[in-house]
């Protein structure tokens, strides 16, 4: 029988306009998510799927509703609690966001810097490059990289300290039909590997048919659960 | 164009918001700074100007009177009048009077040291025991001085006090040749024991030291009623004891000294001397022929510090047996009673303010026939006075070092054990001294022939007496040598000393030999000086030629004072050169320039003293010359560089904003050039919205400017304030020229892509943030140069800012006008620091306030994967720590240079300062990291990532 990772119930997200009026960018969301899932949270543009993305990341706080991830309730954590519970799960970026004067090694062992680890973030760092299929790139830097390289080396950070959740928030909306194809290969193999349960917000139904299961926002209401669609 | 502008503060509102408060603070700081320079300046000059000219412009003294410390230094000492013998003639004087442009040629010829004792009484009845039939009481007198440091015991007075009666032979019934006795005790039952033996005639070969304390003791007896002295008085529990001061005596022209000093108007009893006044001839009655009375005016306060305890024992019954078995052995009774212990009974302190007082009635009036003070030698005759040299001075370090100097005390004369109390000596001088080359002048009295009555043919006659503190000294600040009115003492030199002082002055004392000179105590006119210094007046022992009086050339001294306004201008300054120059032509004399002068501390080492006093180490007032020009030099150079110093490191500080706020723009700019705009229409539009920001700045600085100028008590003047105005607008125009022509000419492409990620520098292996954080500096290296430039200029400013301070202060410190200078001074130099040091924060702050801004993705990065807030903070402050420390080398670095080109040489204090700058230069960057770390855990950290 397979546990309930994370929990939703009610969530809802505010933001202020400019001009002063108010955008509910998730809008009294509930879902559950079962672990070593495979989760697309689809929908148009400003839908509302990235920010219930980063609520579950908390790396935007709950106006409404609770979130739970792995038993934590992600809308009452500390300054503190927030830090470490961000390292419990792993976040992968459209834009990959890798920094620029570290190696690619050098890249995925970041997220363990200011730490002590009980391992050689490094060897580990290195282990995780040949998961996703780079061990040949360790050492480059990421202006050498291509996008799905560069979109590869964020994977594994992501990784680095063995998340149980993986976010990734349009993965591969910077790639190509076929360099995307290949990430969510890696995405999925991943689930299979290391049992790490994959939450993707995207638009691209192609990434969306492969996925377990396919919630799909509008105006930031969840408007169903579906199964994907065949591709 | 404006328009867009407009929008552009207003979307932009907190980058606007900071520029335009850089630009403000800056401008603020530069006109508040260089009016607080100005100001600084003009009020040094002011002062300088207010205390330029001191009582006297020219002090003319005999060459080998001037210590070597005097001419390495350009010192004038002072505190040695006492020493002085003369060496300047009446007509090298004379000379000096009669040159053109010379108003005042004040002489000083110090004659010697004259004592004077007074009687002072103690009546111990109250403390005798009216039960005890006979009984001793010993009165021990201690003389107090070098503000209480030193307790001179005097001999011992002891009082044999009986109910019997008491007879001593009338001297009237004394037979020729017959030696007087002491008194007998006639006891009731008709015994008759002979009590209180009387000491035998002394001859010469009897002089012992006049402060032999043992010499100086004295038995007194009193019997019940009836009891009679030798003179046929009753006797009485009363002892006297005596109180003598030496008096410092000197001669003065009337007229010099009424023009230079005023002496005419601090006249507080009597009248002052007429011009030229010479002594009177008079003749007395019988007498073979005339004497000569010297008109003199005498001091109304004492300039000597001195106390006397007075301690009252009563002795043990032992006492009393010694008394009954030594009838005849005075000394040896003194002796064994000295030994007795005894109850203390009472005590009792005198000032010397009062016996002073009544010595100076007692020259003013004297009285021939004060019968119970016949043993004091206080009659008007000049009979002998006493010379001493100067101290025994040897170079110590940077000061001087007093050496002990021993002298034979039995020059000073009535040194015999007399057994009464009459000892005309003080006994201070049993003290250390450090003055040798004493010596006695004995009048040799008129012609006479064999069988005359010899006696003296100078007098003393008294007209008045003056107020010392009436006399015109001129301002404190540039005070010259007034030895012939003031001692103002000495305070302690080191902070042993001055514990041991007290924080009170160590003043002159009655010890003529010790380590201060009283100053002139009484004074004559030059008209006497032939009836002392003349051929055949005095006799000097011991005979040696250097202690002579010097009847060829008797003044000591000569003040000049030139006629009108001597100003801080060229002109008067080459007129008292001129003159001083004739001077020395004319006399052959040392000449020393005092305009322009200022006392200042010289440290002498003073040996211990026998009766408590520790050594000491004493700031003397000496005098040095020159002050004034140096100081309103260091002023100048001072004020221009301060000037200079604060526009470079404002102008720095608005450079690094505007650069920084244009390069944020480049983006936009890339956009718009895509869209068509040309080169000259970009340039246009950052100009328009720099000058208006500029503006804005310009106007808030001046508005701010204002209320801190009257704060800090700074004269602003309008158009100084306008002007930060224009400043404000050139400044950021011209700052950010560079970086708006770079970025309106650039790539449209390029200035797309992101800043940060344009160039990378590769960092292996960081292994914790320290690493990552020295990534980060390298992978903008010319912001952080920017950075570190900007903190340099600052670090250099403070270094070069506080080296001149300090130069300044090293320049003119350790003088009266300079401390108060200084003390003028320390609000501009401390308001200039804190501006520095504010744009060194505010530059720092700014390119950090930018890094986080532009590589904010980054940091939202890195807060998503879970690095805690210290962690991010670590990142920042790491960044800021080698921004300082690189700004700081070079600041320093440069400011070392450009300090030791100003100062002539790299100083240690320098080399410190230059230390000091570079641990502000770390502290002021970590301060900066203040606002950055507030700025990141306020960014919105999924907008940042979602956004890129």
């Amino acid at each position: 029988m397979t546990e309930r990772i994370v929990r939703a119930v009610a969530a809802r997200k505010v933001f202020r306009l400019p001009d002063g009026g108010r955008f509910s960018a998730v809008d009294g969301v509930s879902l559950d998510i079962e672990e070593s899932a495979t989760v697309a949270l689809t929908g148009s543009s400003g839908a509302g799927k990235s920010t219930l993305l980063h609520l579950f990341g908390a790396l935007e706080r709950l106006d409404g509703g609770t979130i739970e991830v792995a038993g934590h309730d992600v809308g009452n954590l500390s300054r503190r609690g927030l830090a470490a519970y961000r390292r419990s799960v792993g976040f992968v970026f459209q834009r990959f966001h890798l920094l620029s004067a570290l190696t690619a090694v050098d890249n995925v062992a970041a997220p363990v810097l200011p730490f002590r680890t009980g391992y050689d973030p490094r060897a580990r760092a290195r282990e995780l490059l040949e998961l996703v299929g780079l061990a040949d790139r360790a050492d480059a830097l990421p202006s050498r990289l291509s996008g799905g390289q560069q979109q590869r080396v964020a994977i594994a950070r992501a990784l680095i300290n063995r998340p149980r959740l993986l976010l990734a928030d349009e993965p591969t909306g910077n790639l190509d039909s076929r360099t995307s194809a290949s990430i969510m290969d890696l995405l999925l193999r991943l689930r299979d590997e290391c049992h790490t349960t994959v939450v993707i917000a995207t638009h691209d139904p192609i990434i969306a048919a492969r996925c377990d299961v396919v919630h799909r926002l509008c105006d930031g209401q969840l408007e169903r659960a579906e199964p994907p669609s065949p591709s | 164009m404006l328009r867009i502008a407009l929008a552009q503060w207003r979307v932009r509102a907190r980058r606007s918001t900071a520029l335009l408060s850089i630009i403000a603070i800056a401008v603020t700081g530069f006109t508040l700074l260089t009016s607080a320079a100005v100001t600084a300046r003009l009020d040094t000059v002011g002062t300088v100007r207010a205390n330029f000219r001191p009582a006297y412009d020219i002090l003319v003294r005999p060459d080998a009177e001037v210590l070597p410390l005097e001419r390495e230094r350009d010192l004038v000492q002072s505190g040695q009048l006492a020493g002085m013998r003369g060496g300047i003639s009446v007509e090298d004087w004379q000379a000096i009077q009669s040159l053109d442009d010379v108003a005042v040629a004040a002489p000083v010829a110090v004659i010697g040291y004259i004592m004077r004792t007074v009687p002072i009484r103690i009546d111990v009845g109250d403390q005798l025991d009216p039960d005890a039939r006979q009984q001793v009481l010993r009165v021990q007198p201690t003389w107090v001085t070098d503000a209480g440091l030193s307790h001179i015991p005097d001999g011992p007075a002891f009082v044999y006090a009986t109910s019997n009666v008491l007879r001593a032979k009338p001297f009237t019934e004394l037979r020729r040749g017959e030696r007087a006795v002491g008194p007998t005790e006639n006891y009731p039952d008709g015994t008759r024991r002979p009590v209180c033996p009387l000491v035998p005639f002394i001859g010469e070969s009897d002089l012992v030291d006049p402060t032999d304390a043992s010499a100086r003791s004295s038995l007194t007896c009193t019997g019940g009623p009836g009891s009679l002295t030798a003179m046929g008085d009753p006797t009485t529990p009363t002892l006297t004891f005596a109180w003598t001061v030496p008096f410092l005596m000197a001669a003065v022209d009337p007229v010099q000294e009424a023009a230079l000093a005023g002496l005419d108007g601090a006249i507080s009893t009597g009248r002052y001397f007429n011009p030229a006044e010479a002594p009177a001839e008079r003749r007395l009655a019988g007498m073979p022929y005339p004497y000569a009375a010297l008109p003199i005016l005498i001091a109304d306060r004492p300039q000597v510090d001195a106390r006397l305890d007075i301690d009252v024992l009563r002795l043990d019954g032992g006492a009393v047996d010694l008394i009954r078995r030594n009838p005849t052995d005075s000394r040896g009774l003194r002796a064994a009673l000295a030994t007795r212990t005894g109850t203390p009974v009472a005590t009792r302190s005198i000032a010397v303010e009062a016996p002073y007082r009544e010595m100076v009635r007692e020259m003013l009036d004297p009285s021939p026939d004060r019968r119970s003070d016949g043993a004091y030698p206080n009659s008007m005759w000049l009979e002998q006075f006493w010379t001493v040299g100067p101290a025994e001075l040897t170079p110590d370090g940077s000061g001087l070092r007093a050496e002990r100097t021993p002298t034979d005390r039995k020059s000073w004369g009535l040194g015999g054990d007399s057994g009464d109390v009459a000892h005309s000596v003080p006994m201070e001088l049993a003290d250390t001294g450090v003055r040798g080359g004493l010596a006695v002048h004995r009048n040799l009295g008129g012609p006479h022939a064999i069988g005359d009555i010899a006696m003296p043919d100078v007098t003393l006659d008294a007209v008045g007496t003056f107020d010392p503190t009436r006399v015109t000294l001129g301002s404190p600040l540039s005070a010259v040598p007034m030895d012939t009115y003031f001692n103002p003492g000495a305070r302690g030199a080191d902070e042993p000393s001055r514990q041991a002082l007290g924080g009170r002055l160590l003043e002159p004392n009655a010890n003529v030999t010790g380590l201060l000179g009283q100053p002139p105590l009484v004074l004559t006119t030059m008209a006497a000086l032939p009836q002392i210094f003349g051929a055949g007046q005095y006799n000097t022992a011991p005979a040696y030629p250097e202690l002579q009086l010097d009847e060829e050339a008797p003044i000591s001294m000569v003040r000049v004072r030139l006629p009108g306004e001597v100003g801080m201008d060229a002109l008067s300054r080459e007129r008292v050169r001129l003159v001083a120059e004739r001077i020395a032509d004319v006399t052959g004399l040392r000449v020393d320039i005092t305009l322009g002068s200022s006392p200042t501390p010289v440290t002498v080492h003073n040996p211990a003293g026998e009766f408590g006093r520790p050594a000491l180490a004493l700031g003397q007032p000496w005098v040095r010359k020159g002050v004034a020009a140096v100081l309103v030099q260091a002023a100048d150079r001072k004020s221009v560089l301060l000037s200079v110093l604060v526009l470079a490191v404002c102008a720095v500080a608005i450079l690094n904003a505007t650069a920084a706020a244009t390069r944020a723009r480049r983006t936009e700019l890339a956009v718009l050039a895509c869209l068509g705009w040309t080169r000259r229409k970009l340039l246009r539009l950052l100009c328009t919205e720099l000058a208006g920001i500029g503006l804005a700045a310009g106007v808030t600085g001046t508005l701010v400017t204002v209320p801190i100028a009257l704060a800090f008590d700074l004269a602003v003047s309008w158009p100084r304030a306008l002007l930060a105005i224009p400043i404000a607008v050139v400044l950021a125009l011209l700052a950010g020229a560079a970086p708006a022509w770079r970025a309106s000419r650039s790539d449209p492409g390029a200035l797309l892509r992101p800043a940060v990620a344009a160039r990378a520098a590769r960092l292996h292996r960081p292994r914790r943030v320290v690493g990552l954080a020295l990534a980060n500096v390298a992978r903008a290296p010319g912001r952080t140069v920017l950075g570190a430039l900007s903190l340099a200029i600052g670090i250099t400013a403070l270094t070069v800012l506080l080296s001149i301070t300090f130069a300044f202060r090293g320049a003119v410190a350790g003088t009266l006008l300079g401390e108060a200078v200084v003390l003028q001074a320390r609000t501009v130099d401390y308001l200039a620091v804190a501006v520095t040091i504010a744009l060194g924060v505010v530059s720092v702050a700014d390119v950090l306030y930018l890094n986080v801004s532009e590589r904010a993705a980054e940091f939202a990065l890195l807060a998503a994967v879970g690095w805690p807030d210290a962690a991010l903070a670590r990142l920042v402050f790491v960044e800021a720590v080698v921004m300082g420390a690189v700004g700081g080398a070079v600041g320093a670095g440069a400011g070392l240079g450009a300090a030791a080109l100003f100062a002539g040489g790299a100083t240690g204090m320098i080399g410190l300062i230059a230390g000091a700058a570079f641990t502000v230069s770390v502290g002021v960057s970590i301060l900066g990291v203040v606002v950055p770390v507030v700025l990141l855990r306020r960014l919105p950290t999924a907008q940042l990532l979602a956004q890129e």
